[in-house]
């Protein structure tokens, strides 16, 4: 059920999408702009690079939550 | 008589004076205070009328105008009130009076800084909002927010030192300390290219000064180290005045600085990147108050008036929805004690409004149409296009889009659904049930929150903001339509299909136990090492010396005595007659040099 209401719920806005890229006169300035769906791609796309990169940033940044812990009776 | 007073008082002097006599009033009375302050500052805020110098004091030959309106000062200080105002209800009966107090100077001391139209003037009131915003972190009931206050008070020193330094240097340089608008680049720096200007010296040691308390990296830790340790209630004040206040005074002092646009956009990388790698709910808001500023930071880089209006208008929105989310985070905080996302998971259904007016303040942060965020967002990204600042423009946009889609999760991972009926599906990604139902928290902290949410949607609404936000703004914002036919729509694309990358991805971001190295660890870890690395290198020769010096003082003194003991060649008495052929001697020498 839960499934089905998702799928619903992603077929309705690509349709909007298809619906209204038509409909607007967009105010064109740089070129990437002017590609099909700019801010649909675009928004999916940068949102994917950023968890890798933070995924990525997170191997060397990460650490064991008592890490400034030690003797100092800090944090926590 | 009285309006003759009345019209020469600043509007911080009602908000320090007021946080000052509050641990003096009965427990009635306080609460009452705590509200009216607030509201006789905002009054006597619009009462002053832009850009004359109400009063003039004359110290040390100096000029203070510690009541002048620059272009930006009421948009700035009429927010500054308004936080105060919320801030105090929501903590208004379980806040401790030392917090609330403090928090009232410190509201006190980022309203001074609006309105100050001399340096030294402005100086005292940026300390003064670092005194209080410390204060506020000592009264916190959490663990460790003793030793995070002192580390944020020496930050906040250092940076204020710093900028005491540019100033005095400023002052002596021009000779004049009324704040005029500066601009920072390389070449102010070495005007010859090789050498240090004295004037180059100042305009930066102001800037380095400014951007520490604006959160700019390298000195940013500060900010997600300190705010998370403050209390429930505390939170929320330190969320709004000191970044802001930072983005007050670059807009007055350094707008068209072109550095600016870089230090921004790293902001707003920076604060994404470590939102995603965090746990505690309010760190990530922590960061997520550094990734806004940058938007309001590059704003002010791209300098015109468009961008400047923007970066004005997004730090009085942003102030709105932060301490709104900190406000929904403090609920959380304090009706369950926890504020680790990996904590609360599945915390459905019990607190419904806190959880209505949590997705309000995320839709704002994520300029949605029909929230606030989005009237102001849009206006510096646009400026950015009018400038063709292409790349400046793409990066806006997709700062925009990360922070909205975790900001959307922290809801969903700290499981407080909107109700039972309607659990997102995505809620059930979240693990284990935590077993918490707390409720929705006492009537005043609901009370601020519907406030704040209500803050955030009402100028939104069409026609609205020329009333409300615009209205304030000292340029002009007529050429500037928010609701545009293709700016809504494109708005609502970039989000909603960045929010089903975040939901395809939601796997990879489940949360971890643990916390991120950030540029704090310099002063923490690194530096204790350095010193110990040190101390173990020099304390062998260091031993030595120290036997040499005694030997060598113990020979001086030995010296001294021989001469100075009271048969001393220089202590003992002599006859007059030796005494005057001395002086007969050296009289002679002195004619004989002379007439060399």
């Amino acid at each position: 059920m839960k499934k089905i209401l998702i799928i619903i719920l992603l077929l309705t806005i690509l349709v909007a999408t298809f619906v209204s890229e038509g409909h607007v006169q967009q105010h064109v300035v740089f070129g990437i702009e002017a590609t099909p769906y700019f801010s649909a791609w675009f928004g999916f796309l940068t949102s994917v690079v950023i968890i890798f990169v933070s995924k990525f940033l997170g191997i060397f940044l990460k650490r064991k939550e008592d890490y400034y812990k030690d003797g100092a009776g800090d944090d926590r | 008589m009285i309006d003759s007073i009345l019209s020469v008082l600043p509007p911080a002097a009602i908000m320090i004076a007021g946080g000052l006599l509050l641990p003096f009033l009965n427990r009635p009375l306080r609460l009452a205070w705590v509200l009216l302050i607030p509201v006789l500052t905002l009054i006597q805020v619009w009462h002053i009328p832009k850009g004359e110098a109400l009063l003039t004091l004359s110290v040390a030959g100096f000029d203070i105008n510690p009541i002048y309106a620059h272009p930006y000062t009421h948009i700035f200080a009429t927010v500054f009130s308004i936080a105060a105002f919320v801030g105090g209800l929501f903590g208004l009966t379980q806040s401790k009076v030392s917090e609330a107090a403090s928090a009232l100077i410190y509201a006190g001391g980022a309203i001074g800084v609006t309105f100050s139209g001399d340096f030294i003037s402005l100086f005292i009131y940026w300390e003064i909002m670092a005194v209080g915003s410390t204060m506020v972190i000592f009264a916190s009931d959490q663990g460790g927010a003793m030793r995070s206050g002192i580390r944020y008070a020496l930050v906040h020193f250092l940076g204020g030192v710093i900028l005491m330094a540019g100033i005095i240097l400023h002052i002596m340089l021009s000779g004049d300390s009324t704040i005029v608008p500066l601009y920072a680049d390389m070449a102010i720096l070495f005007p010859k290219g090789y050498m240090f200007d004295m004037n180059g010296i100042s305009v930066w040691l102001i800037l380095i000064g400014v951007l520490i308390n604006a959160a700019a990296p390298p000195m940013s830790a500060w900010l997600p180290d300190s705010y998370p340790k403050a209390s429930a209630f505390g939170a929320v004040f330190l969320s709004a005045f000191t970044t802001k206040t930072s983005v007050f005074v670059l807009i007055t002092v350094f707008a068209g600085t072109e550095l600016l646009i870089y230090v921004g956009l790293f902001m707003i990388f920076y604060g994404i990147v470590y939102a995603m790698l965090e746990n505690d709910m309010r760190k990530i808001l922590s960061y997520s108050v550094i990734n806004q500023v940058g938007f309001m930071v590059t704003g002010v880089g791209i300098g015109t008036e468009l961008a400047l209006n923007g970066a004005a208008s997004h730090a009085f929105v942003h102030i709105i929805y932060k301490s709104l989310l900190f406000m929904y985070a403090g609920s959380i905080l304090y009706m369950t004690g926890k504020s680790r996302c990996s904590d609360l998971s599945g915390l459905y259904c019990s607190m419904k409004l806190t959880a209505i007016c949590g997705t309000i303040g995320v839709l704002t942060v994520a300029a949605f149409p029909l929230t606030a965020g989005f009237l102001t967002k849009s206006m510096i990204s646009s400026a950015a296009m009018y400038e063709e600042l292409k790349y400046v423009w793409l990066l806006l946009i997709a700062g925009s889009v990360g922070i909205y889609a975790w900001l959307l999760l922290i809801p969903a991972a700290s499981g407080v659904s909107l109700s039972k009926g309607t659990k997102f599906p995505w809620f059930r990604l979240s693990r284990k049930d935590s077993g918490l139902s707390p409720e929705d928290p006492p009537l005043n902290m609901k009370l601020a929150m519907v406030l704040l949410s209500l803050l955030c949607i009402i100028p939104a609404i069409p026609g609205m903001a020329e009333l409300t936000i615009y209205r304030m703004l000292p340029n002009p914002v007529d050429g500037y339509v928010a609701y545009k036919a293709s700016k809504v729509i494109s708005q609502s694309q970039l989000l909603i299909y960045s929010a089903i990358a975040f939901l395809v991805m939601l796997p990879m971001l489940k949360r971890t136990k643990t916390i991120s190295l950030d540029f704090d660890w310099f002063y923490r870890v690194f530096a204790r090492y350095f010193i110990v690395v040190v101390y173990t290198l020099v304390k062998f020769p260091a031993r030595i010396s120290v036997i040499v010096a005694k030997k060598i003082i113990k020979k001086g003194v030995k010296i001294v005595h021989y001469t100075h003991q009271p048969e001393g060649l220089l202590a003992r008495s002599q006859p007059l007659s030796v005494t005057a052929s001395w002086v007969l001697a050296m009289l002679g020498v002195y004619l004989i040099v002379y007439y060399l």
